[in-house]
């Protein structure tokens, strides 16, 4: 439902009736989805970064803790980074204490997420399949598919009669790597990935958040120890709370507070083929290198595999990793090898030293850090944007949340 | 006491031996399966100098047999199988500046000739292998495709290949099909 | 990152046949140095955006090891030295 502050006539709502109106009326009564306001001179709350994790805070900020005034700081435009650039899988099938429930929290909001926001963000449960090709990764599935369960979250292991059933294309019988079997979480699947952005943008945009795109930080004005402001490319902009959220770019941000952190750039590449007919109906991920592969409702494969290895801050990658991920992808499905290339890209990661994220305070009072998502950052969108808000609410970390904190690495036991 | 003998298989004993590729191009590439007599893996001490003229006093004289890739490493190569014992009899000759580790087990070489042969490997690496950069007597360690593989050149349209030798028979399959075009005769000895 | 990395033992070579290591800016303190050290040493990055001093290992050719200065963002190579004349060992 739209919130208290429908105060102007953008925050439109969605529905099948709303298409039908607009159809017959030429569909020239759409506006735009969001509102394209002047910085004000201070707010409650700033976030740095306009992707998915900072859309999602300044929503669940206005939605769920009452907290409105607040603006949304993006340097291009909304969905130009890393939630437009990845390959849309969500999932929960993580083993750990600390995460499990933390991506089952975010599973469970994609789960509600187009009801909520009143946004189609092409939500689809298809099955994520891990592949297997060992006894000894069939027992490491075993064993991470039982914690799963015992975290409430669902999981089958699957033998390979089972997976040929779904998969028949798949190459059961490769010399190095023959598959035995798949672990596999139902629940898990894609989403719509600019979708999210554009329905969380909406969504805060329509409860009195100002997004403002185009507006890079520069700089973070200081006095007595706390966050007073943020000096940006348009100009100063006050604010009582100043909250990080531009993974990939983490470092760059923290450096304006002489904070460093456990985190090093680097690049990841992502693909999508040429349409083709229906082939893939799950999310596929290969066990013994790094591919993973689904279809879009477009018809185009969307791949990736691993990280190219090196610092960058550049949007793109190397030919030597795209060599990588194809021949990964053919050892997994050797009818890839006619599929052409459409296109592909690169992202920038907050790569921490633990591949888990931080979500916590700082040793400046005012100022919060959302960072090192690693190459899992987009199916954690949700639970990052309600943990954050949470935090930045109550100045208490959310209790799923809780072992995300930036100094376990210094002092590993918990708190 | 061993409780069987160690039997010494070469390592392409098994590989493909034959003509392949176009029939006649005036170009052919010739593939041999090189002896596996000695390869020894020369590494100098610390800030033990140049020893460029003191490598050659192990080797067994014939041309090309110290071969060079890097600041204080060689390979010393040659036909004769050595027993250890002959092996550690050539560490005093280096005067204690560098040692030597028998990697004669370890690496197969791999004799590739013929008119294109720089055609035929450029297919591999990235090393500019003209005779004007890459004369004979030179050497490079490089990677040929996804392996590497110390590339010397004994000859005018002569190279040897030292490798791996688990990966022996995959680079002697690539580097008949970067051969094919040209036509190649892959002799492994048998 | 660049295509091609100039090794100054073997010439301009492809990146692929060199490993990175990570950079080359941090020095290994001493056993006893104190937590709060190995902390920073073991954890904490500067993860500069543009010029960056990295390890990279020449694996596939001469197997040094070699300090490279590089463009985060743009992929430059400004200079690459043998790690063994930088006088330091990380």
């Amino acid at each position: 439902m739209i919130g208290a502050v429908h105060r102007d006539p953008i925050a439109m709502r969605y529905s099948a009736f709303s298409v039908f109106l607009n159809a017959l009326r030429g569909n020239k009564g759409w506006t735009p989805a969001w509102r394209s306001p002047v910085p004000k001179n201070h707010y409650d709350v700033i976030i740095i970064g306009g992707g998915g994790h900072g859309l999602a805070t300044a929503y669940y900020l206005a939605k769920e803790f009452g907290v409105t005034n607040v603006a949304v700081l993006e340097k291009s435009y909304i969905g130009s980074g890393n939630v437009g650039r990845n390959t849309t899988i969500i999932r929960s099938n993580y083993l750990l204490q600390g995460n499990n429930p933390f991506y089952e929290l975010s599973m469970k909001l994609w789960e509600g997420l187009e009801q909520d926001f009143n946004f189609n963000a092409m939500v689809s449960q298809r099955g994520v399949l891990n592949l297997y090709h060992s006894d000894a990764q069939r027992d490491a599935y075993t064993r991470r598919g039982n914690a799963m369960r015992l975290h409430g979250v669902d999981a089958d292991l699957l033998d390979r009669n089972a997976v040929r059933q779904m998969l028949p294309f798949l190459d059961f019988d490769n010399a190095r790597f023959p598959i035995q079997g798949a672990l596999m979480q139902k629940r898990g699947g894609t989403v719509r990935h600019d979708a999210v952005a554009w329905g969380y943008a909406r969504g805060a945009d329509s409860r009195g958040v100002d997004i403002i795109q185009n507006c890079e930080v520069t700089g973070i004005r200081r006095e007595n120890g706390r966050v007073v402001g943020v000096e940006t490319s348009q100009g100063f902009i006050g604010c009582s709370k100043l909250a990080l959220a531009a993974a990939g770019n983490s470092t760059t941000v923290a450096d304006m507070v002489d904070m460093k952190l456990p985190i090093e750039s680097h690049v990841l590449q992502a693909f999508v083929s040429e349409g083709l007919k229906p082939f893939i109906d799950n999310v596929v991920t290969f066990g013994a290198g790094h591919f993973y592969v689904s279809q879009s409702d477009k018809g185009g494969l969307v791949f990736g595999g691993d990280i190219d290895g090196y610092n960058s801050y550049a949007q793109r990658g190397n030919l030597a990793t795209v060599e990588h991920v194809a021949e990964a992808g053919v050892a997994m499905i050797p009818a890839l090898s006619r599929v052409r290339v459409l296109r592909s890209w690169g992202g920038v990661m907050d790569m921490s030293m633990d591949g888990s994220p931080i979500i916590d305070r700082t040793h400046i009072d005012n100022l919060y850090l959302n960072a090192g998502w690693c190459y899992g950052g987009f199916k954690a969108t949700p639970a990052s944007g309600f943990c954050y808000a949470h935090l930045i609410a109550k100045n208490e970390p959310h209790e799923t949340g809780r072992a995300f904190r930036l100094d376990r690495f210094a002092r590993p036991d918990d708190r | 006491m061993a409780d069987f003998a160690l039997l010494h298989r070469p390592a392409l004993a098994g590989a493909k031996s034959s003509s392949f590729g176009a029939p006649s191009t005036g170009a052919r590439i010739t593939l041999t399966a090189l002896p596996e007599g000695h390869v020894l893996h020369v590494l100098a001490a610390r800030g033990s100098g140049d020893l460029q003229g003191l490598i050659p006093r192990i080797g067994d004289g014939t041309p090309h047999a110290v071969r060079p890739y890097g600041p204080g490493q060689w390979f010393v190569i040659g036909d004769a199988a050595l027993s250890a014992a002959e092996i550690f009899g050539k560490t005093p000759l280096l005067d204690g500046k560098a040692s030597i580790s028998d990697q004669g087990h370890g690496r197969v070489r791999i004799g590739i000739s013929g008119p294109a042969v720089e055609a035929v490997l450029a297919k591999g690496t990235a090393v500019d292998l003209a005779l004007s950069n890459f004369p004979v007597g030179h050497s490079a360690m490089t990677l040929i495709g996804h392996i590497s593989a110390l590339i010397s050149r004994t000859g005018a349209e002569n190279f040897e290949l030292l490798v791996l030798r688990g990966f022996a028979g995959n680079l002697w399959d690539e580097l008949i099909q970067m051969s094919l075009e040209f036509g190649v005769d892959a002799r492994t000895g048998k | 990152m660049a295509s091609l990395i100039a090794c100054p033992h073997c010439g301009p070579r492809p990146k692929e046949e060199f490993t990175v290591r990570g950079d080359a800016g941090i020095t290994r303190p001493a056993p006893d140095a104190g937590e709060d050290a190995w902390y920073a040493y073991v954890y904490l990055r500067d993860n500069p955006r543009g010029r960056h001093k990295e390890h990279w290992h020449h694996t596939s050719g001469c197997r040094r090891w070699l300090v490279v200065e590089r463009d985060t963002m743009t992929h430059t190579i400004y200079t690459v030295t043998d790690a063994s004349a930088e006088g330091e060992t990380a």
